[in-house]
């Protein structure tokens, strides 16, 4: 309890004619990166502007560092650094003068934080550059400037990776985990893409029509999406004994009903076929089995063909 | 609360709308000094020509131009005062251009989100906001009265800044002050509403003219509505700024309606802001 960083008590945002969040259930612990997973309009956005103040729930409770009540929500919300609906700056002002703006209406004393959040998401040489001017990989880093300047404990990124390229994501994963292991920080982030946030997350919600429908660690996401090939065989026992001795196979494991999932060999079923063949036994079914991050999320959200 | 202010001041002062505002104010001073200086040229031919009885065809001439004179500015201290009385009106629409400035700015570029996520006292936001545009405010009018000040001194000669020159513009700025700040605080109020600097430009605009258009029409009505012309703030920065001269109970009526419109505008403005749900992009 002491180590919890959000929870959100059946939260429910009803507007005229339509429920963005329907009881939504979330908490997130201390250390955690939590992927918060949705198709464009399942309720994202509306949960973290819930979280971070700018709206009002209709029924339910928000919990930050354990409080709940107006005084600490306030004060919870000084401790959290958050980006919703991405960046959003004065267009004419430079990097360094829109995060003095802040820095001096948050009431930071040290100065020198602007050089590090700058610093600390790789943005130290703009110069003179006007925000409007930036490219939305730097604006989107700036984003994060933001949020981080004054050592946040909690840090709300919406969509951060949105129309970054390959580099830019790779270069703001790197970022974030940095932000996680070296400076501790507890990260929100929020995709429509699992696959985004695939290798960087340590646990997932997925919501869909304002509902949370799914809460999964990455080790479950892992074990949920591991591909293998599914065997029928006679014997299951024999034939793991064979696959271990030819092939060297040493990830398998045996089902009921002589059945048999291997995890190597994915793209060489025929070797493997061949293999408990030449040894006398006999392979009724083989398939490759496993989800993709598509499919899941597809099957997680209901929709799977 | 004084981070706040602290922090608008920094980004105006890194922006563009103080420098433009000061221009503005500037180019205003200027163009009327210089209208009255060809007033008052063209006043002096006339009067030549009267005297050689050359143009001057009857007395109602005569008083038309005697007119004129009189309006004209001995001095750069005569200056002044006149461009405090008859142009304090459209000052306050540059006011209007340190709203948008301070407030406008955030909604449009939607850097309210920065703010609104991590100060949760909106009462104090909007509060530190009225002051902040209050301050800019008085700069631009104290900026109107030096520019006023050095340009009628340069144009119209120097003199007629004594202390009585000096009293009656620190009690007509005193006496102004609540009309601007009513001003100031029905734009921060509409712009709450909005939260869109253009239609807050629009309704601030057509706002004025309709209100004015109403109290004109009113008063043309009754004589008895004559009172209700106190109630037009435009009109009513030109009678406080001729303090002396104008009736006590006309500026009175002006003070009492500023003051409920600033009591009623920020009770209602942070109220509204405090239930705003921002949740447009």
């Amino acid at each position: 309890m002491k180590d919890m960083i959000l929870e959100c008590k059946s939260i429910t945002k009803q507007y005229p004619g339509t429920k963005a969040l329907d009881t939504v259930n979330m908490s997130i612990r201390r250390g955690d990166i939590y992927g918060f997973i949705g198709e464009n309009g399942a309720g994202k956005t509306t949960l973290l502007r819930v979280i971070s103040g700018l709206i009002t729930q209709s029924s339910g409770e928000v919990r930050l560092f354990g409080g709940s009540d107006e005084r600490e929500l306030a004060q919870g919300r000084k401790r959290m650094g958050c980006i919703v609906e991405g960046p959003a700056f004065f267009p004419n002002l430079t990097a360094r003068d829109n995060l003095e703006y802040y820095r001096i209406q948050r009431g930071f004393p040290d100065a020198d934080c602007i050089g590090k959040a700058l610093d600390k998401v790789r943005l130290t040489d703009t110069g003179k550059k006007k925000y409007s001017q930036f490219s939305l990989g730097m604006k989107q880093r700036m984003g994060v400037a933001l949020a981080i300047m004054g050592n946040p404990d909690f840090l709300i990124l919406d969509e951060p990776i949105n129309g970054l390229d390959p580099t830019g994501i790779v270069e703001f994963r790197d970022i974030i985990r940095s932000l996680n292991e070296e400076y501790g920080m507890t990260i929100l982030i929020s995709s429509h893409i699992l696959s985004e946030l695939e290798q960087v997350a340590k646990r997932y919600g997925i919501i869909h029509k304002g509902r949370l429908v799914k809460e999964f660690t990455g080790e479950q996401l892992e074990e949920d999406t591991r591909r293998c090939l599914q065997i029928k065989v006679s014997d299951a026992a024999m034939a793991a004994t064979v696959l271990e001795q030819t092939l060297g196979i040493s990830k398998y494991e045996i089902l009921p009903g002589n059945e048999l999932r291997v995890y190597e060999y994915l793209d060489n079923a025929s070797e493997v076929t061949f293999r408990l063949s030449s040894n006398q036994i006999r392979v009724t079914a083989i398939s490759e089995m496993g989800n993709t991050l598509e499919s899941y999320f597809l099957a997680a959200i209901g929709q799977n063909k | 609360m004084l981070n706040l202010i602290s922090s608008d001041i920094f980004r105006v002062r890194k922006g563009k709308s103080i420098k433009g505002v000061i221009g503005g104010i500037l180019c205003m001073v200027l163009f009327m000094a210089i209208m009255f200086k060809v007033m008052g040229s063209l006043s002096f031919m006339e009067s030549i020509s009267v005297g050689e009885n050359i143009l001057i065809e009857s007395e109602a001439d005569l008083q038309d131009v005697k007119e004129i004179q009189g309006f004209i500015p001995a001095n750069g201290g005569e200056f002044t005062l006149t461009m405090f009385t008859e142009a304090s009106n459209s000052l306050s629409l540059f006011l209007l251009a340190f709203i948008i400035a301070v407030f406008g700015a955030e909604f449009s570029s939607g850097a309210f989100r920065n703010l609104l996520s991590y100060e949760s006292n909106r009462a104090k936001i909007y509060f530190a906001r009225l002051l902040t545009i209050i301050l800019f405010s008085v700069i631009a009018i104290l900026s109107m009265v030096i520019i006023s000040m050095i340009a009628g001194s340069i144009i119209f000669g120097f003199g007629g800044m004594g202390s009585g020159f000096f009293i009656q513009l620190f009690t007509g700025l005193l006496l102004q002050l609540p009309i601007y700040i009513a001003f100031i605080s029905l734009g921060q109020f509409i712009l709450i509403f909005t939260k869109k600097t253009s239609s807050t430009i629009a309704f601030y605009l057509v706002g004025l003219v309709i209100w004015t258009l109403v109290i004109d029409i009113l008063a043309m009505l009754s004589s008895s509505l004559n009172w209700l012309m106190n109630l037009e703030l435009m009109t009513a920065l030109n009678t406080v700024a001729d303090y002396p001269s104008a009736a006590s109970s006309d500026i009175a009526v002006s003070l009492i309606f500023s003051a409920a419109l600033i009591i009623a505008s920020t009770i209602f403005g942070i109220f509204k802001y405090q239930r705003t749900d921002f949740d447009f992009a």
